[in-house]
């Protein structure tokens, strides 16, 4: 049996000039995906930076633009934590810094005394609700800009998965110029093993063991804009805004002007030392955990406050500062209690008469990893 | 020298350190800390809390009848008789409870928590080292490791090259395997080597035989943990075993 098949004509010529198109590899790339969802992940699309403030925009504790003497496992900008180990550091935050065509935020970290030892700075990035790591089994790629004079300088993660090992590294060349540095792996898919941690990610100096190495004063590290993504190229820095990274960061670390309240419900007691006012505060983030709370400027549990008659009569000042609860971790709300202490007032007994208390400083809330 | 200092609301724990008043939960870093320096440094770093001790006149408040009651003794018994009940409830409490505050016991659960995290640690050390231990020693290399792996299967055919069937008319197959190599050997690293130095003044080289740096460092490394394993205690290797 024979069957006649009619096909419309086309322009022969026509169809050689499509094939003339500008298409780049990207685009070829792209004509190539088999769903959607491949070509989100080709060209990146969506929210893709895992690391908080890593355009450095919001610091909450001060505001750094001078050199600050930072010490091992303190807190600067926003969820950046610092390594300082043997040596001493000064850190800094330069705004507008031109790099590669682009004005960034650059952190500086440089070592003032020499000696065998690292220093750098590293974000603690929280497990997933599933006690994974954020991006567990999936290809992932960390990249950034960083100048360094010192060539043991570079990048790597710790993974707190199972099993828990370092993974990859990109070093910096010790020039003293910007170079783009990135790193791509895959996170482990095991349990992590430690509470509440996920990837550590690194910006340091040190040996690919977290070790010491030779550290002269003036050995410096800046970087700018550290990404981490899912995927194996590292794409543009994505700029999130002011208001969206600082409630980022408000899970991890907030804190509340001076002047909130609390009363006192036992007036007549005699000995008063452990006597407790509470005040209940609304937080504008719910925090990862429990916080610890303290003063913002003495950074300790004593918080300076005043204690007032009903006749709003100042009465005294000084009290400690207790976390009482907060009523479920998600829901921000706190319940805090001043505490008076007898030691902090030398020895003397709260007056009786004190029913209200008033704090003279802020008080910082810290739920950082 | 203690650093931190128990602050007791009712049932309820709290701890004030020099880093602020730290919450008891296990997802809280300086909670973290805070168990892992007890472990560390003992128990002595931390303070009981404040119990407050009431002096004879709270005592003494606190057991006196109502104004309503005393009147009522007072017609139904006399004076007398009121003034004796009261006098007992004076007696109970003398003038000499001037009362104060003492310093309360920290409570088990700290020293018990430390112990777990001790223990939690040398866990964490014991796999390391023996997983350090498992690794092969360099100077006597690895062998190669061979298995037989089921890549597919093909028709068992007869003498006539033509397939066979089973009784139910089911193609009879049969495995086709290959050798995989698990493992690649290794082969033992020279036990020694030379190492030639220049003099910088004179430009004469002398050449020595030393010991392979790399063996020197994996027997280091294989006798630390060693020595880890050795000190970790019954009850941890217990724990993993079971």
């Amino acid at each position: 049996m024979t069957v006649n098949v009619t096909k419309s004509s086309f322009n022969f010529r026509e169809k050689l000039k499509e094939l003339e198109r500008p298409i780049g590899l990207k685009g070829n790339e792209l004509m190539r995906a088999e769903t959607a969802q491949d070509a989100r992940d080709l060209v990146s699309a969506g929210r893709k930076n895992l690391i908080i403030n890593g355009g450095f925009e919001i610091s909450q504790r001060g505001d750094y633009s001078s050199n600050t003497a930072t010490g091992q496992n303190a807190y600067r900008l926003d969820r950046w934590k610092h390594l300082v180990q043997v040596v001493t550091t000064n850190t800094r935050r330069d705004r507008n810094q031109t790099i590669n065509g682009e004005l960034m935020n650059i952190w500086r970290i440089e070592a003032t005394s020499t000696g065998t030892g690292r220093f750098g700075i590293r974000q603690y990035l929280e497990a997933n609700s599933n006690g994974r790591t954020p991006t567990a089994g999936k290809l992932t790629t960390l990249s950034v800009w960083m100048r360094s004079n010192n060539p043991n300088s570079g990048i790597y993660i710790y993974d707190y998965g199972t099993p828990g090992i370092l993974q990859s590294f990109d070093w910096h060349s010790g020039s003293g110029e910007w170079e783009k540095l990135s790193i791509t792996f895959i996170p482990s898919t095991g349990a992590v093993t430690a509470n509440g941690y996920g990837l550590e990610i690194n910006f340091v100096c040190s040996t690919s063991t977290n070790g010491n190495v030779s550290v002269t004063s003036g050995d410096y590290i800046e970087i700018a804009q550290p990404q981490l993504e899912v995927g194996k190229n590292a794409t543009e820095f994505e700029h999130r805004s002011y208001g969206e990274e600082l409630s980022l960061c408000q899970r991890y670390y907030q804190y509340i002007v001076s002047g909130w309240w609390a009363t006192r419900s036992a007036t007549g007691t005699v000995y008063s030392n452990a006597e407790l006012d509470a005040s209940t505060i609304i937080l504008p983030t719910p925090m990862r955990a429990i916080p610890t709370v303290r003063g913002k400027d003495n950074g300790a549990a004593t918080i300076t406050s005043q204690g007032f008659s009903s006749a709003y009569v100042t009465l005294a000042s000084n009290y400690e500062l207790y976390v009482q609860r907060q009523f479920a971790t998600n829901s921000g709300i706190m319940m805090c209690n001043l505490g008076y202490s007898q030691a902090n007032n030398g020895g003397v007994n709260l007056a009786t008469n004190v029913v209200m208390m008033r704090t003279a400083e802020h008080t910082e809330f810290d739920a950082e990893l | 020298m203690t650093n931190y200092k128990f602050i007791q609301l009712g049932d309820t724990f709290y701890i004030n350190s020099l880093n602020g008043s730290i919450p008891i939960d296990e997802n809280n870093k300086d909670y973290q800390q805070f168990i892992q320096d007890v472990a560390e440094q003992g128990i002595e770093i931390v303070a009981g809390p404040n119990v407050i001790e009431p002096d004879y006149a709270t005592l003494r408040q606190q057991e006196y009848p109502s104004y309503a009651d005393q009147f009522d003794q007072i017609y139904h018994e006399g004076v007398d008789a009121w003034k004796a009940s009261i006098q007992e409830i004076k007696n109970r409490h003398p003038k000499t409870i001037t009362g104060g505050v003492t310093i309360g016991p920290v409570p088990d659960w700290v020293q018990e928590a430390a112990d777990n995290w001790t223990f939690n640690k040398q866990l964490r050390e014991y796999v390391n080292a023996a997983e350090r231990l498992s690794q092969y020693v360099l100077l006597e290399g690895r062998e190669e490791i061979t298995e037989e792996v089921v890549i597919g299967q093909e028709p068992v055919l007869d003498e006539e090259g033509l397939p066979t069937f089973d009784e139910q008319g089911n193609q009879i197959m049969s495995d086709v395997t290959e050798t995989v190599i698990t493992q690649t050997a290794i082969e033992p690293l020279e036990e020694f080597v030379e190492v030639t130095t220049t003099d910088p003044e004179t430009l004469e080289t002398t050449t020595e035989t030393i010991r392979n740096p790399l063996v020197v460092k994996d027997e280091e490394e294989r006798a630390a943990a060693q020595s880890v394993i050795d000190a970790t205690p019954q009850a941890v290797i217990d724990a993993i075993n079971t």
